[in-house]
């Protein structure tokens, strides 16, 4: 295995709580960053400073909140544009956003909203992706989102729904392993025939997270470290497909940028582990 | 009942989850309006009840809060918690946000503020989330190159009058938060800076927002003030020399 190929595997998210680390030191073996988007729609100041010192040690991806590509009211054409100049100015390696809604009227409830898994918000969301990659320019990932409700009017699974959309809009997939799990938990599906029905060939980046337990269902929170449950999903995408660019989010509780370099580096250990398998039964 | 479409889930959806006192305050408002009539019995459409639901309205809600407590950390300790709980309440049902970015949510804050009933019991309450605000928006507003003193120092006197003067993106005129007069708030570097200004400066530092030379910036002070040519241009060349030295100044040659 190429060993550029392996080291995709570490990245991490660039969180503010990092930027003086990042800025006096060496991002070590992190192999890229993401970054949020709409964090960097504002010109100057800190936040740049740091991002231009990455750019120029390590790839960037940029990571969209906010595009909304399943708003019945259709994707902001004014959001399409200053997405647009961003890419320009950041040249990320690829772009992604989520797989859900996320405002209504002009709107933004900053939150990512579970849609209906029915052929109409297929057709909808399909549409509106092929409308930001041609804006764009470029192919877009799209990831699938955690959530806590369900609809009465879903004609499909979640992941059919997933794969119909990315097959409609030919986009890439980031698969969030960790919304698997938590959605698997709390509407009760199996998350490894999940992970094994996404087409390898779709698969352009892994998220992997923490979540919290809250009784009754599990949270999304972001707050801590990566559990062995969500590690296993991963070794066993990871076998099947081979290596991906694989980031861990830490968004809560943000440890220390050795702690989170650390998740890196064992999510990468893993991946060569899984690869090795992986050719050993080839 | 009709399953609703995709537009018609999302404004139930949006409804309910914005609704300022939770999922089922929200379902009785709507039942109220009369203007939804599917939207009961929730198990009807939604898979998860008033529970999960509920998650959606919380985070949408609590994310808001954060913010603002974040950008108003002064504001919420010069009011308290709970007030300013009720305040952002108020906010976000007059202004919901409408930009894609967290980083503009706080933009009407302090206007909001000025005319909220919590302004009778805190009348400098919106200078102070004016101050914070100004704090916010130097912060990251864009980088641009400054005038250097030795620049200055280079110049032939008879290229002073055409000098184009002009601040920084990341510099703010506002009134004092708890005293008379004006502050500066401005970016130098990474860090945000602030000081107070005589009324001279506070007269003709947001003039420079748009734009002038040295010699129209003299002959403003000259009409303001009534000072004498010569004592304006003494004056003006004594404020460009600091605004140079504290980086308030594009570098505009």
């Amino acid at each position: 295995m190429h060993q550029e190929k392996l080291d995709l595997a570490r990245g991490v998210g660039l969180r503010r709580e990092h930027f003086t680390h990042l800025l006096e030191h060496d991002p070590g073996d992190v192999a890229w960053f993401e970054i949020i988007s709409e964090n960097f729609f504002e010109p100057g100041g800190r936040p740049w400073a740091v991002l231009e010192k990455l750019r120029a040690e390590r790839p960037v991806v940029m990571h969209g909140v906010a595009m909304g590509v399943g708003n019945a009211t259709g994707i902001s054409r004014d959001y399409l544009a200053r997405l647009a100049a961003l890419i320009e100015r950041v040249e990320p390696a690829w772009i992604s956003d989520h797989l859900c809604w996320g405002g209504f009227g002009g709107h933004y409830a900053h939150d990512l909203l579970p849609l209906p898994y029915t052929e109409e918000a297929v057709r909808h969301v399909a549409a509106q992706v092929r409308l930001a990659q041609d804006v764009l320019g470029r192919r877009m990932l799209l990831e699938n989102v955690s959530s806590y409700v369900g609809f009465e009017i879903s004609a499909m699974s979640e992941v059919e729904f997933v794969c119909a959309v990315a097959a409609e809009a030919d986009c890439g997939l980031l698969l969030d392993i960790n919304n698997v799990y938590v959605s698997a938990h709390n509407h009760g599906f199996d998350a490894g025939a999940y992970v094994d029905a996404i087409p390898a060939a779709r698969i352009g980046q892994i998220h992997l997270a923490g979540h919290s337990d809250q009784g009754d269902y599990l949270f999304d929170s972001h707050d801590g470290p990566v559990i062995d449950a969500v590690w296993a999903l991963y070794r066993r995408v990871i076998e099947r497909v081979g290596a991906v660019p694989t980031l861990i989010e830490w968004d809560e509780h943000i440890p220390s940028y050795e702690r989170l370099a650390g998740e890196a580096r064992a999510a990468g250990e893993l991946s060569r582990s899984a690869c090795e398998a992986r050719d050993a039964a080839a | 009942m009709q399953q609703p479409d995709l537009a018609q889930l999302q404004r139930r959806f949006w409804r309910l989850i914005t609704a300022p006192r939770g999922v089922e305050a929200g379902l009785d408002e709507i039942a109220r309006r009369g203007d939804d009539p599917d939207a009961r019995p929730l198990a009807a459409w939604l898979r998860g009840g008033v529970e999960r639901l509920d998650i959606y309205a919380n985070m949408y809600f609590y994310r808001l809060l954060d913010v603002l407590r974040e950008d108003f950390a002064r504001c919420e300790a010069r009011v308290g918690a709970d007030d300013f709980h009720d305040l952002v309440t108020d906010y976000l049902l007059a202004f919901p946000p409408d930009a894609p970015s967290l980083r503009a949510l706080g933009e009407r804050f302090a206007d909001f503020i000025a005319r909220h009933d919590i302004a009778r019991e805190h009348p400098r309450l919106a200078n102070l989330a004016r101050y914070e605000w100004a704090r916010v928006e130097v912060f990251d507003a864009a980088d641009v190159a400054t005038l250097a003193l030795e620049q200055l120092a280079a110049l032939a006197p008879d290229a002073l009058p055409e000098l184009p003067l002009q601040t920084v993106a990341a510099a703010r005129v506002i009134d004092a938060p708890d005293g008379d007069g004006a502050l500066l708030v401005w970016r130098r570097g990474f860090l945000v800076y602030e000081r107070p200004l005589d009324a001279r400066e506070a007269q003709l530092l947001p003039v420079l927002a748009q734009g002038r030379t040295f010699e129209a910036l003299c002959q403003a002070l000259h009409e303001q003030s009534g000072a004498a040519e010569i004592e304006a241009v003494q004056h003006i060349a004594q404020l460009v020399a600091r605004w140079t030295g504290e980086q308030l100044l594009r570098d505009l040659q």
